[in-house]
């Protein structure tokens, strides 16, 4: 059955926030612990933000390129959010589907149309043969913050995946010799999502909002910048409206 | 012995036997126990009293009467409140099931609303019923003393069964008795899951919740070990 906030939380967190505190002792803008684990395999990460835990698998084939882009690879993710529609958290079969195509186009904007990693990188040959990355994400639990933590969980996967050298051996002929070096994605820059919460429009914002904040918060902001300080990213999914300036004050603020 | 739901355990005879009846089911025509968890079973003489216990951890609630409750209003049914309690189905309290309450005289409760309840009646095939009437005291709901009925304010959070248990046992008050000399607050431990404290100051009450979160996972020598360490942050 599902189980929705009591007003007494609710009131207590709202309350609580207007005096600048959490429930877990965290100040405003402080984000959770972060653990990363990397897996056996090339391409593999757990991430944990605070108790929302993500597992990231890459897998990388040679498939022929699109004819009308015949200069580009291909990049894909699918996240699993599967675990969102057990009892406590209990999301519809349809809003899930809604979450995860929402949470995979985030991704998709972030790290193809930035060209974190540039589809034309991913091409082997020309019209002929281009690598396919498949980005896998399985949410394990959701404690807040999903987007924050599959972007990480993502970004580290494409960072640590590691491709083989493939010759062309002449016509439409390729071979990969097993065992020879592997080499890493081309990675142009790293953007990072940050995503906040804000309550009394926009009076009161916090990052990484857990699972109780994000119940009864008016609206979320995700924001995705680079150690260049350029704004890659920028979302505001609904939600209770923000004026510009606090949008600003919130950039400043980094 | 690790034993399923089911499954059953002979007895010699389970007249002298000690059980808690919400970890075995007395069966009456053989020299026989049901279990109702998958656990391990303790077998022991303590004081010449045959004591059988289910060392186990639940997650789900499964209702009894006389249980003492946390729930929340989801809605309002004709003269009754629906009220969620983590059971297999949604409960039902009398919109008059408060003492001293009639129909010109009960309270309103809102969606969303805390209660403190106690569980009637449950079965399987009809709605779990719950009241506020109390058996022991007579304090009329309009005071805001009496046993059961709102909570307000403070806030509730989930605490695995078996900690709950622990927590309503008359005879293992330590955790409670050690925040109380830090601290003035006021707790309803429902045997569903969920533990509702509140005390005058917010952050009070934050480091409150977070204290007997780590209550759960430590054994009362710790938690006053812990409780002298954070004691500088009570305000």
């Amino acid at each position: 059955m599902a189980q929705f906030i009591s007003k007494n939380n609710e009131e207590f967190i709202r309350k609580s926030l207007d005096e600048g505190l959490r429930l877990d002792g965290r100040g405003l803008l402080d984000g959770r612990i972060i653990q990363i684990v990397f897996g056996d395999k090339l391409g593999q990460v757990e991430v944990c933000l605070g108790k929302t835990r993500i597992y990231a698998n890459i897998t990388s084939n040679l498939v022929e390129p699109n004819p009308s882009r015949p200069n580009e690879g291909f990049m894909k993710f699918g996240v699993d959010l599967s675990v969102l529609s057990n009892d406590e958290q209990a999301l519809s079969q349809h809003r899930m589907h809604r979450y995860s195509a929402e949470i995979s186009k985030v991704l998709e904007n972030i790290i193809k149309a930035t060209k974190v990693v540039d589809a034309e990188s991913l091409v082997v040959q020309a019209n002929k043969l281009v690598w396919s990355i498949y980005v896998q994400l399985s949410v394990v639990n959701n404690d807040g913050n999903l987007i924050d933590a599959l972007y990480l969980a993502a970004i580290l996967a494409l960072l640590s995946h590691k491709t083989p050298i493939v010759t062309s051996e002449g016509g439409d002929r390729f071979s990969v010799k097993p065992d020879t070096t592997k080499y890493p994605l081309s990675v142009a820059h790293i953007p990072i999502a940050m995503t906040f919460a804000f309550f009394n429009e926009g009076e009161t914002i916090i990052f990484d909002p857990t699972r109780e904040e994000e119940e009864i918060m008016d609206g979320r902001i995700t924001v995705a910048m680079n150690i260049y300080r350029d704004l890659c990213y920028l979302q505001k999914p609904g939600g209770a409206p923000l004026s510009a300036d606090v949008i600003l004050r919130l950039f400043f603020s980094f | 012995m690790i034993t399923l739901p089911g499954e059953k355990i002979p007895v010699v005879n389970h007249e002298k036997v000690k059980i808690i009846r919400k970890q075995f089911v007395i069966n009456p025509d053989e020299s026989s126990v049901i279990a109702r968890h998958s656990g391990l079973i303790i077998d022991r003489e303590v004081k010449g009293e045959h004591k059988l216990g289910l060392l186990t951890r639940p997650k789900k609630y499964l209702p009894e009467a006389e249980d003492f409750v946390v729930g929340i209003i989801k809605s309002r049914e004709n003269e009754a409140y629906l009220v969620d309690i983590g059971g297999p189905t949604i409960a039902r309290l009398g919109e008059t099931e408060f003492q001293g309450a009639s129909k010109r005289n009960k309270p309103n409760l809102e969606e969303g609303a805390l209660i403190y309840a106690r569980v009637l009646e449950h079965n399987k095939f009809e709605r779990t019923t719950l009241t506020c009437i109390s058996t022991k005291d007579n304090k009329q709901w309009t005071t805001g003393e009496s046993f059961f009925g709102e909570l307000k304010g403070g806030f509730v959070f989930p605490g695995s069964i078996s900690f709950c248990r622990d927590l309503l046992d008359k005879r293992k008050t330590q955790i409670l008795d050690e925040l109380k000399k830090h601290v003035a607050y006021e707790v309803a431990v429902g045997i569903n899951g969920k533990i509702w404290v509140s005390t005058a100051k917010p952050q009070n009450l934050i480091i409150l919740i977070n204290s007997i979160k780590k209550a759960e996972n430590c054994d009362p020598e710790s938690f006053k070990l812990y409780l002298r360490g954070i004691k500088q942050h009570w305000k």
